[in-house]
């Protein structure tokens, strides 16, 4: 088999875990309320010509198999009706701004994160049993345990509140007029940076202790011993024998952790009052604003199965072995 | 003259457990463009005598005392800068396992060809051309140098090895049993492989394996290992016609000659013992058919019976052991 | 030998390697200090009542916000409550949704790895697909939208974390199970007509349950967190308080920007604790379990 037929193959796959995650939220949204109408149409601020074409759009005078069929199809549009809160379409309020913003704080945040557990845990395999490896797999585990909320209102407390070098809240200053494209970056990195200071410290944690682990278990083969006896040097081990075995895990892991940063940053968004999908989520949970929340929930699902499908293929494309 | 010499080698693990005692007082000689062979169960401290050899043991492993002569230094007291220029460049290794002894990331050219540019001072060019011809010198097909480990059979993996292990020209290769987990005819391929090239480019061999019967043919001299010690020592017509040691016996024994095959194949029982708690006495004597009293309270010497060879047993001159 | 003494034996096996367990265990830094604070924190729990100071219903309504005096040692928050009492009785809170989200979580993962690792075939395909499904999809997202839907309780937390974390101990079971299934004395059993039952009973889950100890330890630090990020997002059950609850009153009632800090450290820094216990914990059982770590 070749890499096309295994992109073929992973490609299948996500087409059958895009059909899990469109029955998953059939029966959440349709099913388990018992009542969806109520649910999903019986808004006061509704007005009833709106609330007839809601019927009709989810099909919920008709049998639960048609509705599942007419479910599908919405799915494909990304047809989840119109927000209880916002009264516009959930597709407009998810396919926005909120959503740059979200990956602006979520895509640097995985990459340094990565590249600095990498580093880091890099150092601490190498340097095994030493005062620094000690430290640094202790920092992992705080940081491990600790709320990624609680950090982000300690940034606050400590950058805003105390030193006030960093703003309170919010993805840019309300209000503002910029006079040019690099007032407004200059704002926007501004309040950016606690974000994904908070973001970054979080998720770091985990790459260092498997990077770590991973380095270790990488020099107790025998291909490390044997580059020994031939004498390369420790450079040479370190980096051609032995990153390039203990980093290829880590491709997958990024792709994997992805439903990990995703959590980090719907409560890293919530705490900083982001303009993103995460702080979208919170209004809607606690708006109790259905539709909204079907929408996030689906756009974020095929999120983390399309970073599981591009990590695959990236990390069979780099792995000789891999046999598809 | 020999050209390497080990004299009441120890090498003990430290580990959670208590001490792994994997070798306790070996003592041999190689003689300059001879093969010997090494011969035990695995677990008997044959790995652990190589890896002292090359310095490479891990960590956790102590080496309580012994000596390793090369070309007139003690190797185990050089510093690891000397050793670097000896390591590969002078004594090489064939590894037990060469699929994990290869980088699977890697192709094997490239890893044959780091080998070389960190001991001969030759650019990158020249180096694959010297791989392409020891491919050629152990066999493989040249073409196949920037395969992937994975993509080479289990023999040919060896063979791979082999030829990493000849990049910078050593006067000396210990070979790992290099034919374990191989098949037959396979295993003879190999082993005839190593005598055509200690023939070729007048090598020394340490041969090591588990296997009695499969290195008969290609050795001059053997050890027989038992527990982290050397039971039994001489050259390999002696051992075949006239073992002293029960155990080489029985190993002999436990192999079906050609010819008679009908003969009943004799197991040795039990199996190899602790060796953090190895037994009082002699090591052997649990499964020895031959023990008595004295073996298990007494340690035999190792006796040198008439410039033919040593032996460890408290019954060498007592016992029959025909063969 | 007769069977009483296979038994005597069996047990003196036993207890020799619980024994040995506990001392490798008790050498283990990480493993004492996060046993140490563990005890610390059931003790908290346990003796909430006769801890703190005052119960979560004791408002002070004239003295909200009041920084930490030797009347209120961590000052009290907007209601006039005493923090540090609801910081003891929230210890209650967080463990007992851990725990117990932590048992569903490996009951349901168990189940499902036994299940899809005994029976095999289309079984095994159908469930481990649902496994991975459940593997990748964004948790707290999901956790949300369940809680959401199923309302603010206590036990809907502890179910909806249960459901949404099952997925890796399945997974680990289930190779597990795999493992054992073909072992030798599975397949004489099977010969002799044992039914699956008994086999399950018999060889199977014997071989999982330290497997299922060390599962439910290491699930708890995630239940805790997951607790407290679905409290702090005001999807917590209102009639127990929790520290995660506190920290969503704190950043609601603006303790952020008046810089009252001492409603905003004890909190997290409980949880952060709590879950470093038992996170040092299952590092220690990693290092006993794992053998290349435990090398030296
Ligand atoms: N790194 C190690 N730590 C602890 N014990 C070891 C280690 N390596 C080998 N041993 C033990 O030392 C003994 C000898 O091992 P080894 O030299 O590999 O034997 P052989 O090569 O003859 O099979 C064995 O009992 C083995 O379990
Ligand atoms: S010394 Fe005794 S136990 Fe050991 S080999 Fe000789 S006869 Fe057997
Ligand atoms: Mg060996």
């Amino acid at each position: 088999m070749g890499l096309r037929e295994f992109v073929f193959k992973r490609l299948i796959d996500g087409a059958i875990l895009f059909f899990m995650t469109v029955t998953l939220n059939f029966f959440l949204f349709r099913v388990m309320p018992g009542d969806p109408t109520a649910f999903l149409i019986e808004n006061p601020k509704f007005t009833a010509e709106t609330r007839k074409a809601l019927l009709k759009l989810f099909g919920l005078d008709k049998p639960l198999w048609e509705q599942y069929l007419i479910y599908i199809k919405n799915s494909f549009t990304f047809n989840f009706g119109i927000s209880f809160q916002y009264l516009a379409p959930v597709r407009d309020l998810i396919f926005s701004v909120r959503l740059l913003n979200t990956l602006a704080l979520m895509i640097p945040a995985t990459l340094l994160a990565t590249i600095l557990g990498v580093i880091v845990g890099t150092v601490a395999a190498w340097r095994r049993g030493s005062k620094f490896d000690s430290t640094s797999t202790f920092v992992s585990l705080v940081f491990y345990s600790t709320p990624v909320y609680w950090i982000g209102l300690l940034v606050m407390l400590v950058f805003a509140y105390y030193l006030g070098i960093l703003p309170f809240r919010g993805s840019i200053t309300p209000g503002i007029k910029y006079e040019n494209v690099f007032q407004f970056a200059a704002d926007y990195l501004w309040h950016l940076t606690g974000p994904l200071l908070t973001l970054t410290l979080v998720n770091f944690g985990g790459y260092l202790l498997i990077m770590r682990s991973n380095l270790l278990d990488v020099f107790s083969q025998d291909y490390i011993v044997a580059a020994r006896a031939k004498g390369l040097s420790e450079r040479t081990i370190l980096f051609s024998y032995g990153m390039r075995n203990a980093i290829l895990p880590i491709v997958t892991l990024t792709g994997l952790n992805m439903a990990f940063s995703i959590s980090g940053a719907v409560l890293t968004e919530t705490v900083f009052s982001w303009y993103g999908m995460g702080r979208l989520i919170y209004e809607a949970v606690n708006q109790r604003d259905y539709p909204l929340l079907e929408g996030i929930f689906f756009l974020l699902a095929l999120m983390v199965i399309i970073a599981n499908i591009i990590t695959d293929i990236i990390y069979a494309y780099l792995d000789p072995r891999i046999k598809y | 003259m020999s050209i390497l010499e080990v004299n009441n080698l120890r090498v003990y693990y430290d580990t959670m457990r208590g001490e792994v005692k994997a070798v306790d007082g070996v003592s041999f000689k190689l003689e300059k463009g001879e093969i010997f062979s090494i011969v035990g169960e695995s677990g008997c401290g044959k790995t652990t005598t190589s890896n002292t050899i090359m310095r490479i043991l891990p960590p956790e492993a102590v080496i309580k005392s012994g000596s390793i002569t090369f070309d007139g230094i003690n190797l185990l007291e050089i510093p690891e800068k000397e050793m670097k220029k000896i390591r590969w460049k002078r004594i090489a290794m064939v590894f037990q396992n060469a699929m994990n002894a290869l980088n699977p990331v890697k192709n094997v050219g490239s890893q044959i060809v780091d080998a070389i540019t960190t001991h001969l001072n030759i650019p990158e060019a020249e180096a694959w051309r010297k791989v392409k011809e020891l491919f050629e010198l152990v066999g493989l097909d040249p073409s196949r140098l920037k395969d992937y480990p994975h993509e080479f059979s289990g023999g040919m993996r060896q063979r791979v090895f082999i030829a990493m292990a000849l990049s910078c020209d050593p006067e000396i290769l210990i070979a790992d049993e290099p034919t374990t987990g191989l098949d037959v005819i396979v295993q003879r391929n190999i082993l005839n492989l190593l005598r055509d090239l200690r023939k070729k480019l007048g090598l020394s061999i340490i041969l090591i394996t588990h296997d009695l019967a499969a290195v008969a043919q290609v050795s001059d001299k053997i050890a027989i290992m038992y527990a982290g010690k050397i039971v039994e020592y001489g050259n390999i017509y002696d051992i075949f016609t006239r073992p002293r040691h029960p155990y080489t016996y029985l190993l002999i024994k436990s192999f079906p000659k050609i010819g008679s095959k009908k003969e009943r194949l004799v197991t040795i029982k039990g199996s190899p013992p602790s060796l953090i708690n190895p037994p009082k006495g002699c090591r052997f004597h649990p499964r020895c058919p031959y023990a008595i009293e004295k073996c298990r309270i007494e340690e035999p010497p190792l006796v040198n019976i008439n410039n033919k060879g040593l032996v460890a047993c408290h019954l060498y001159d007592q016992l029959n052991l025909v063969i | 030998m007769n069977k009483e003494s296979v038994r005597i034996k069996k047990i003196k096996l036993f207890g020799d390697r619980v024994l040995e367990f506990a001392r490798i265990y008790y050498r283990n830094k990480y493993g004492l200090a996060g046993l140490i604070i563990l005890t610390f924190f059931i003790f908290l729990a346990l003796f909430a009542p006769f801890i703190a100071p005052y119960t979560p219903s004791d408002t002070f309504l004239a003295e909200p916000f009041s920084p930490p005096s030797s009347k209120f040692l961590l000052g009290t928050d907007e209601l006039g409550r005493d923090i540090f009492s609801l910081l003891i009785y929230g210890t209650w809170t967080s463990m007992t949704v851990g725990v117990l989200a932590s048992l569903l979580t490996v009951i349901i993962g168990t189940f499902v790895g036994i299940y899809a690792g005994y029976y095999g075939g289309i079984v095994q395909s159908i469930l481990m697909r649902l496994t991975d499904f459940f593997l990748i999809l964004p948790a707290l997202p999901l956790m949300i939208v369940l809680a959401a839907i199923l309302g603010p309780s206590i036990w809907n937390i502890i179910f909806v974390i249960s459901i949404v974390s099952w997925p890796v101990t399945a997974r680990v079971i289930m190779s597990q199970t795999l493992s054992v299934k073909e072992s030798s004395y599975v397949e004489a059993s099977k010969a002799l007509g044992a039914g699956d039952t008994y086999i399950i009973f018999r060889h199977i889950l014997p071989n999982v349950t330290p497997l299922i100890f060390a599962y439910v330890i290491l699930n708890i630090a995630g239940a805790i967190l997951a607790e407290a990020g679905l409290s702090f997002l005001g999807l917590g059950d209102p009639s127990h308080i929790s520290w995660g609850m506190m920290l969503y009153y704190a950043d609601q009632f603006g303790a952020l920007v008046a810089g009252i800090w001492w409603y905003i450290l004890p909190p997290g820094l409980a949880i952060s604790l709590l879950v470093l216990s038992f996170m040092m914990i299952g590092y220690a059982l990693d290092e006993i379990i794992n053998p290349r770590i435990r090398r030296r």
